[in-house]
């Protein structure tokens, strides 16, 4: 089976004046379709730099120094800003930590939604609104036609955090990015998202690569781990073979930081 | 007092809420009716959701926000100095030291209110101690919060509430904001810290793994009320509340 | 430089007037009020770089020392009006309640008037001097910095650094004075230098209205008085004071524009 996404030596730099500082520094990762694979990994260990260099949405101040992005095998990092832009947003979707900033105050979730439905699949309004309440309907929202009509600020963090996966779902993308998703949301919350994503998957296919600094994500959900630690990864297995038999300081870290306060007995 | 440390009797909050230019002010009911007493030397673990009210009654027991009605008391024969005696440890560390401060001076200045030490190589000295207590190099006493991690902010708030010599701390999520392994190491200091200075924790959290990590005895909230309480050993094995369960159903994932 | 065009070209600016206000003594041709009735209102020579006024002063050596004037009375003005304002609006922000709403209030009622007409009252009635136009000008001029703190003292309060002095124990006088006015001084900042240039102006005025600085102590806009006699035939009297006033606002404008960028 091909490799949906594979990433090869990447080196991502922050700061073009005075010494660059390598954020991410010869990765290695490969994800294959319909595959779950947990980015672990503290602050600062480049797990995020990793995934936003997947999807084009590192900042200006970071600059991908070496290595290649291969989608669907083509190398993203020599596709035109138009192709790209194609791509993202239709076949690689990307969801955050803080749902709220990344959606706008001024405008509806219903009008949010329906602008990436006809933006990337031509449709018009009719067909927008109606696919709009059912993609609502999808990720499990009681009262779809109520919360279109609402305001990012008027919904609980949970609630825009399910809007925002149903954004990205908008398009059946081949590879779905989770940023740290839960880390603010309350744990039954959280509980509940991480089943809506994996049955959404289920339903789907696509890929889910889900970053996060706790591990017990990782045994409940990955088929594949892989433990970030100051700009490489330090670590790859099954989720068995990273807990019975841990081999870097960091994964034992990691775990024994999971073991302690990261799950309850 | 019959042996408690802090007695919190039917403790109430509401809230006056703008609901903008058309709209009537709404009330909001933060805490509805919360007593408990805590023993010296407890850590009394508060586990809810948000909105349940935990950090509102964190806030009220720091003496940071006046209860609409009902009490919060310590006993003074333990307590006798409520601003000294008692510190709290915010959730936030970006934003819980002043940014223009450097960080030998803040952790130096509850010295100075409380007339503790004189002097400035007296304030230096037990400045750069209560540092080292925590796990920070003295030599980086003068510089700002800024060039520091959360987790090291957060040693330097704990630092800085240590300097009152208190009996009492109040920790309102003080790890929640950081990455799990640098917690692990923040919640050792905390049992260490208890076990030097004999201190007493109210120790506010949504993670349960944290609460059974460290709690002696545990009251669960949700929506301003306790709905359950009890030794933090009968909670995890034995809850008899609907919520409980649920919760910790989420947390065993 | 530029990173921040405005910054520099504003401290430049600002920086070689201030420099000549400082050296005034040594940096002058002439002894500002001397007269010489050989040079009546002659035009600008080698001997007399700007040209002399109606009394045969030389006109360069009096915008000198009136740099030295004009900018003093600039400083010293906002500097009062900048105090007053922190103060009030410290107060104001921190306190809340009735302090805020005393505060606010005056506040407004002062704004209401028209500042370059109270002041103008006020000089009518008293004596014009240097001093007086300081003080005049600095307490009718405290409303925009009390504003700016009060607002940034309101959103600071909400911060856990400043409950965390609370549970400390530190007083309230601690707290304001040490934590909330030292982060709320940006703006201030920027509106200060703005008023510094509001004010100059406004002196200027005064003194072209013969209310301001009196001569023979020159100043930016006495020397303009001048101007309104000999417009025709003098334009150098009145192209450099204008010409000074212009600069020095401009230079203002532009540092508070750096300043802003600076502290973002």
């Amino acid at each position: 089976m091909e490799n949906l996404l594979e990433i090869k030596n990447l080196r991502v730099e922050f700061g073009t004046e005075g010494k660059p500082v390598a954020a991410v520094d010869g990765v290695n990762l490969s994800l294959r379709p319909a595959e779950t694979v947990v980015l672990a990994g503290e602050s600062g260990s480049g797990k995020s730099v990793t995934a936003l260099s997947v999807a084009g949405l590192l900042p200006p101040e970071a600059v991908i120094r070496s290595g290649e992005v291969i989608f669907q095998g083509r190398d993203l990092r020599r596709l035109s800003g138009g192709e790209f832009d194609r791509v993202r947003g239709r076949e690689i979707a990307y969801i955050f930590q803080e749902p709220a900033s990344y959606l706008d105050p001024v405008y509806t979730i219903g009008s949010q939604i329906a602008e990436t439905l006809t933006l990337h699949q031509g449709l018009d309004t009719g067909a927008a609104a109606r696919e709009t309440l059912s993609l609502l309907a999808l990720v499990r929202i009681g009262e779809p036609e109520r919360v279109a009509r609402s305001y990012p600020h008027q919904l609980s963090g949970g609630m825009n955090q399910r809007v925002f996966i149903a954004m990205a779902l908008a398009c059946r993308p081949r590879l779905l990015i989770a940023d740290e998703p839960t880390t603010s949301l309350d744990i039954t919350i959280e509980a509940q998202i991480i089943s809506l994503l994996c049955e959404l998957k289920e339903k789907f296919g696509f890929s889910l690569l889900f970053i996060t600094h706790n591990l017990a994500i990782g045994r409940r959900i990955a088929e594949r781990i892989y433990i970030m630690h100051r700009g490489t990864v330090v670590e790859e297995g099954s989720p068995q073979s990273i807990f019975n038999s841990p081999a870097h300081f960091h994964t034992k870290e990691l775990i024994a930081a999971y073991e302690k306060i990261g799950r309850v007995k | 007092m019959t042996g408690h440390v802090l007695e919190v009797k039917d403790l109430k909050k509401e809230f006056t809420v703008d609901t903008g230019m058309f709209g009537l002010p709404l009330k909001v009911r933060a805490l509805d009716g919360v007593s408990f007493a805590m023993r010296a030397f407890d850590t009394l673990g508060v586990v809810g959701e948000s909105g349940s009210g935990k950090t509102t009654l964190a806030k009220i027991i720091a003496g940071l926000v006046p209860p609409s009605s009902g009490t919060a008391v310590f006993d003074t024969g333990v307590i006798g100095n409520f601003r000294k005696d008692v510190q709290i440890i915010f959730q936030n560390p970006y934003a819980s030291l002043d940014p223009r401060m450097r960080v030998g001076d803040a952790v130096a200045e509850p010295l100075v209110i409380h007339r503790m030490v004189s002097g400035r190589k007296g304030l230096q000295d037990r400045a750069a101690q209560l540092l080292e207590t925590v796990g920070i190099e003295p030599s980086v006493m003068n510089r700002f919060p800024a060039q520091f991690s959360g987790g090291q902010r957060q040693r330097i708030c704990i630092a800085r509430a240590l300097a009152c010599e208190p009996k009492f701390l109040v920790l309102d999520e003080p790890v929640s904001s950081l990455d799990l392994t640098i917690q692990v190491k923040l919640l050792e200091l905390f049992r260490q810290l208890k076990e030097r200075y004999r201190l007493t924790y109210v120790f506010v959290s949504h993670n349960l793994g944290i609460i059974r990590y460290l709690a002696d005895s545990v009251i669960v909230m949700k929506d301003g009320r306790i709905v359950e309480r009890g030794d933090c050993a009968d909670i995890f094995s034995a809850p008899r509340q609907e919520y409980t369960r649920a919760l910790l159903a989420a947390a065993r994932g | 430089m530029r990173k921040n065009p405005y910054l520099t070209a504003g401290v430049v600016i600002i920086g070689l007037m201030s420099l000549a206000a400082i050296f005034a003594p040594l940096l002058s041709p002439y002894d500002p009020s001397v007269i010489d009735h050989a040079n009546l209102l002659s035009s600008p020579s080698a001997s007399h770089v700007m040209g002399t006024d109606s009394l045969g002063r030389d006109l360069l050596s009096r915008m000198i020392y009136g740099a030295r004037i004009s900018l003093s009375i600039g400083l010293i003005a906002v500097g009062i009006s900048v105090i007053l304002g922190i103060l009030l609006g410290a107060l104001a922000g921190f306190y809340g309640g009735w302090v805020d709403t005393l505060i606010m209030r005056f506040a407004d009622i002062m704004l209401c008037f028209p500042t370059f007409f109270l002041i103008l009252a006020v000089v009518a009635l008293t004596e014009p001097s240097i001093f007086n136009i300081m003080a005049i000008i600095g307490l009718t001029g405290w409303m925009g910095a009390a504003r700016l703190v009060r607002g940034e003292i309101l959103s600071l309060k909400e911060r856990e650094f400043i409950q965390a002095e609370q549970s400390l124990g530190a007083s309230h006088a601690r707290i304001i004075g040490l934590h909330l006015v030292p982060n709320a001084m940006g703006p201030v900042m920027v509106h200060a230098t703005l008023g510094i240039a509001s004010a100059i102006l406004l002196e200027s005025g005064l003194s072209f209205l013969g209310l301001g600085v009196q001569p023979p102590v020159p100043s930016w806009g006495n020397i303009l008085i001048e101007s309104k006699s000999t417009l025709g035939i003098a334009w150098w009297i009145t192209l450099y004071p204008g010409l000074a006033i212009l600069l020095t606002i401009l230079g203002f404008n532009f540092l508070s524009e750096g300043l802003k960028k600076k502290l973002g």
